[in-house]
């Protein structure tokens, strides 16, 4: 049973910061840091701990294209959510607005990955936007262990939702798997579950880099992932997150009214958020791990020899002379 | 039955221990992919390193992941998967006493390997003085005490998460049976913080001086080793264990020539039964060197399965004087 | 000055006191195994006629079983124990020892000052002389004295520490390359092999044989187990084996036959101390001719001698020596070292296995270390119960008398005690 918490309505601002081009997506970094306290890093993002080891997962509306710099709106109309477990089991709910950050908080029991889709529907100067935000979720707790977890890997879509991007898995990727600084990424594009031939898809990273690509004609863009960070290395740390954005626009000639009020042509936004880290070819040495080992094994080897050695010779007097 | 008996007491023990220790090594290392899974509290180095092959996994592992979480979590409901992780461990370990280490453990396998190819080699081996021995003997509990120890610091929050897994880090076994199933990302410095830098080097230090020290020492590894320091804390109540009758022990010291691990009790101790030592990993080739009837035996739940005996000895000893 | 005629051997009086023992052995029993008949023709010839032994290659005489056997025969040498039990020899060193002297090493010594000495060993290359017991030490120099080259091979005198177990190592090593040198031949990984699994034969034939005498009643006697062991002083070790082996199954064959070689009610005695050595078989013939039986004995001319087997880890040289050299040293119980406690658990367990009822406990006048240790040992084996007969004597024939009454009454004190506890 999921449960949509929100914010009692404070001051239901209707015109928030939903600027008309700014594309929403969905982000589970809190706001404030009094938030963060209470979350807990696990492999898929921050979970809420619930009582008796039960984890939730919240995500919060974000509006802004670079992640880094994204703020976090008040969702001003209904929006409708769509949330897929694991199994493929989907509900479909609907979100009233309000709230000071809109957020949705809901249980994450079973491992693996979990599908959230927000879509907004606004009719502005006769043009119907239609915005959809997902979020891929990854549960998973070492504790669970790590059987079948390649059954639990593939991406899911639904064949309801008009448009979203669907991050294709890398090679060998599992539960562990971090996207790391020289990654390649394969996003598809996917209208209704058909693929999208020839959309522009954008990937912006954290720091505002942004790569457009169009879909080949199975849908497909490959993106990769660049390096921005660059800290000193007293101050470098090997889990700096950092969030991208993929998004896609689709526009039809879908015409029809909305609460009454008429559109002639519809656009669809789809955004996608993803987290990267350093990869680990960032600060691990294999040039410097082999040496020590081949240092160790020498030194071992060679130290063992000359002691062997030295206790074959003959004693050795010791003499005095004044 | 005596037949039997005869027949077992006379078995070349070198060949039945070659086999064993072979089709451990590879149900551990391969055995995932005939779907085995033997489950996270093997009392034997069953590298959890080693990707979806592996069929089972170490407990240090699991142990040190679990004593890493923060205290007012591990001291409340998760203190039960943790005693329940050992409650499994402590019932594997009941069954087979210290025999994991001589006959089932990966890595005590691949020390065995290396010294076959050290004898085929010619090179003659190595042994500790007395004084060194009763020293070098102390480490395995200090690594024990740090890898139980370091992570509960780090749940306390006094160390930093990158040493939540102390002694996997330092473990040859991270580095070398992930190797064997094709995976050779382990063998690699961290220098992400300075705690892994320190602790991933020490541990491709450790891993060089595992071949070369494997190579002149039998079973050098063993010494050092925080799993055996582990098991002799449950070894008393185990179904598998080394008796021996000192009334019969002539104290020739054939056991102690044979001996892996450099153990003079065996041969030394006439007065008590119960003869197992912190460094013994029963690999049996004591009971097989012994000349006298009865001196030595291996008994499962009192029941001996292996005993020495004149005839066995006469018949080993001449294998290896006329083949090898 | 008249020609005085020589008197061959076998008529001389060093001959008749074997020949007198020799007969003892074969004519006061009844129905000696047919496989002690090649023992018996061994000794006459080389005891009593005085017979050379045929060997091959290079002679090294040994005066201690302490000396690494094998090493011997891997480098293409015949070992031969020195250790001499006639007392015309003893006569002979006594001329030159002090009074007080071991019979032993008087004997020893008084053979080796001879021309042409009995047994007939022929030219010996090189004498090996472990420092064992102090007259042993002091002989190092006398035997050189007399034109022998000798070999010193340094025992520790304890066993226990790990520094005497390394000191021997050595010590085994470095004789393992003076044998080279002396032989000319290199010590190789295949003659020592070849050499440890001769030796190794004939130890599993002398444990068959070892094993064999537990039964009860006793299939075999004392005095026909110490001539077979005193002849692998000196015989071939194959040949050796050979003749064991055929006499453990006629043994085998006559236990099956319910065959007693002594009474029912013998008094099963334990024969330990000084080793006898032919012709000096005087106490367990007494023994065995009042009416017990010799069952088993912790002496070094038999039981310590072939007792003990070598386990070898790794077939290679390195091991190969020091696996000897552990052998040799550890389990030996001879009084020479600093603790007994071995040789007492050994008695302990031999009296218990064998189901003993009593032991003799002989001792040469002038061994200071036997003479020592009798009574530590008489108090270990009261604690179990099982009483002790010290006697102390040499090699001169005088005391016989004496001694059979002693023993009569001390095996007659025993079937008392058994009918009393029966």
């Amino acid at each position: 049973m999921l449960a949509f918490r929100f914010w009692p309505v404070l001051c239901l601002a209707i015109c928030a910061q939903n600027a008309t081009a700014e594309p929403l997506w969905l982000s589970d970094v809190p706001p404030d840091p009094a938030m963060a306290a209470r979350l807990h890093s696990g492999h898929g993002g921050w979970l809420e701990p619930g009582p008796r080891g039960t984890f939730f997962k919240r995500l919060w509306l974000r509006a802004g294209e670079v992640p880094g710099t994204a703020g976090y709106p008040v969702a001003a109309t209904r929006a409708e959510v769509v949330l897929q477990d694991p199994a493929g089991a989907h509900s479909t709910h609907a979100a009233e607005p309000g709230g000071k950050h809109s957020q949705w908080r809901f249980p994450v029991a079973q491992e693996g990955f979990y599908n959230i889709y927000l879509t907004q529907r606004q009719v502005r100067e006769g043009r119907l936007h239609v915005s959809v935000a997902k979020a891929e979720v990854l549960k998973h707790s070492c504790r669970e262990g790590h059987d079948d977890v390649q059954s639990k890997m593939p991406p899911r879509h639904l064949a309801s939702i008009p448009l979203e991007l669907v991050r294709e898995r890398l090679h060998k990727e599992n539960f562990h798997t971090r996207l790391g600084f020289g990654d390649t990424v394969t996003f598809r594009v996917l209208a209704h579950g058909a693929p999208v031939a020839g959309a522009e898809v954008t990937m912006t990273t954290a720091s505002g880099w942004r790569n457009t690509v169009r879909s080949d004609a199975e849908g497909r863009v490959r993106f990769t992932l660049v390096r921005d960070y660059f800290p000193d290395w007293k101050d470098f740390d090997y889990r700096h997150r950092q969030d991208f954005l993929v998004m896609t626009t689709l526009e039809t000639d879908e015409a029809g009214t909305l609460d009454g009020v008429p559109y002639t042509r519809t656009r669809y936004q789809a955004t996608l958020a993803g987290q990267y880290h350093p990869s680990s070819r960032d600060y691990q040495s294999y040039g410097y791990g082999l040496a020590i080992g081949l240092f160790g094994l020498s030194f071992g080897g060679l130290g063992a020899y000359v002691y062997r050695r030295r206790r074959t010779r003959p004693y050795r007097e010791v003499r005095f002379h004044d | 039955m005596t037949s039997l008996r005869q027949w077992v007491n006379g078995i070349d023990l070198r060949r039945f221990r070659f086999w064993l220790q072979l089709g451990f090594f590879v149900l551990f290392i391969y055995g995932g992919y005939a779907a085995v899974n033997l489950g996270n509290s093997l009392p034997t180095f069953a590298c959890g390193f080693v990707g979806e092959s592996r069929g089972g996994v170490c407990y240090l592992l699991p142990l040190q992941h679990q004593l890493s979480v923060p205290w007012q979590r591990l001291f409340s409901w998760a203190i039960l998967g943790v005693l329940e992780a050992f409650a499994l461990f402590a019932l594997w370990f009941f069954v087979l006493n210290k025999a994991w280490c001589g006959y089932a453990c990966p890595l005590g396998t691949l020390q065995d390997w290396i010294t076959a190819l050290r004898v085929r080699l010619g090179v003659r081996f190595s042994r500790y003085r007395e004084a060194a021995f009763r020293r070098l003997t102390v480490i395995k509990y200090v690594l024990l005490a740090l890898t139980i120890l370091m992570p509960l610091a780090v749940g306390g929050g006094l160390l930093p998460h990158s040493l939540g897994t102390p002694f996997c880090d330092i473990c040859p076994g991270r580095m070398i049976l992930p190797l064997f199933a094709g995976d050779a990302s382990q063998l690699t410095v961290n220098f992400a913080e300075k705690s892994t830098m320190i602790m991933t080097a020490l541990g491709m230090l450790i891993t060089g001086g595992f071949f070369a020290g494997a190579f002149v020492k039998k079973r050098f590894f063993c010494f050092f080793c925080p799993m055996s320091a582990l098991h002799y804390l449950l070894s008393r109540p185990a179904l598998l264990q080394l008796r021996k009758d000192g009334s019969k022990c002539t104290r020739c010291g054939d056991c102690y020539r044979v001996c892996d691990m450099d153990i003079k009790a065996i041969a030394d101790e006439v007065n008590t039964t119960r003869i197992m030592q912190d460094d013994c990993i029963l690999c049996l080739k004591c009971v097989s060197a012994c000349p006298e009837d009865g001196a030595l035996k291996a008994t499962f739940a009192g029941v001996t399965l292996f005993e020495a005996t004149e005839q066995g000895f006469i018949k080993r000893m001449n294998k290896g004087a006329a083949g090898d | 000055m008249t020609e005085r005629q020589s008197i061959s051997f076998n008529h001389s009086r060093q001959a008749r006191e074997a020949e007198n023992i020799l007969n003892h052995i074969t004519d006061r029993f009844d129905d000696n195994p047919r496989g002690m008949d090649y023992f018996y023709d061994l000794f006459r010839r080389v005891y009593c006629r005085g017979e050379a032994l045929p060997h091959e290659g290079v002679r090294i005489g040994t005066t201690c079983i302490h000396a690494p056997e094998e090493l011997i025969h891997a480098v293409g040498a015949t070992p031969v124990r020195l250790c001499n039990g006639a007392y015309h020899y003893d006569q002979i060193g006594g001329d030159f020892m002090p009074a007080k002297s071991c019979s032993l090493v008087k004997a020893t010594l008084g053979m080796l000052s001879s021309k042409d000495p009995v047994p007939r060993v022929g030219r010996l290359e090189l004498i090996v002389n472990p420092t064992t017991c102090d007259q042993k030490k002091k002989a190092s120099a006398m035997i050189e004295g007399m034109g022998y080259r000798v070999y010193d091979l340094e025992l520790p005198p304890a066993k226990e520490s790990e520094e005497a177990r390394l000191y021997w190592q050595r010590s085994v090593r470095q004789f393992a390359v003076r044998l080279s040198e002396v032989t000319g031949r290199r010590l190789t990984r295949k003659g020592l092999k070849a050499a440890m699994a001769r030796t190794a034969r004939a130890q599993a034939a002398f444990r068959t044989l070892h094993q064999l005498r537990k039964s009860q009643p006793a299939v075999f006697l004392g005095k026909d187990a110490f001539l077979v062991t005193n002849a692998f002083f000196f015989d071939d070790i194959e040949r050796w084996t050979a003749a064991v082996e055929a006499l453990n199954a006629e043994l085998q064959q006559r236990l099956q036959q319910n065959f007693q070689a002594a009474q029912r009610k013998a008094p099963r005695i334990l024969f330990t101390g000084s080793p006898p050595i032919f012709p000096n078989l005087k106490l367990p013939l007494l023994i065995e001719e009042a009416g017990g039986v010799v069952v088993a004995d912790e002496t070094c001319s038999a039981n310590r001698m072939l007792y003990d087997l070598t386990a070898v880890d790794e077939w290679r040289l390195d091991d190969m020596v020091d696996a000897l050299a552990d052998r040799y040293l550890k389990p030996c119980t001879c009084p020479i070292f600093t603790r007994n406690d071995d040789r007492r658990r050994r008695l302990l367990e031999l009296a218990d296995s064998f189901a003993v009822d009593g032991v003799v406990y002989q001792a040469f006048a002038g061994c200071q270390v036997y003479e020592m240790e009798q009574r530590s040992i008489a108090e270990a084996l009261s604690e179990k119960g099982i009483p002790m007969l010290y006697v102390e004597t040499d090699y001169s024939p005088d005391d016989m008398g004496q001694l059979s009454t002693r023993i009569e009454a001390f095996l007659e004190s025993i079937k008392t005690r058994k009918r009393k506890r029966a």
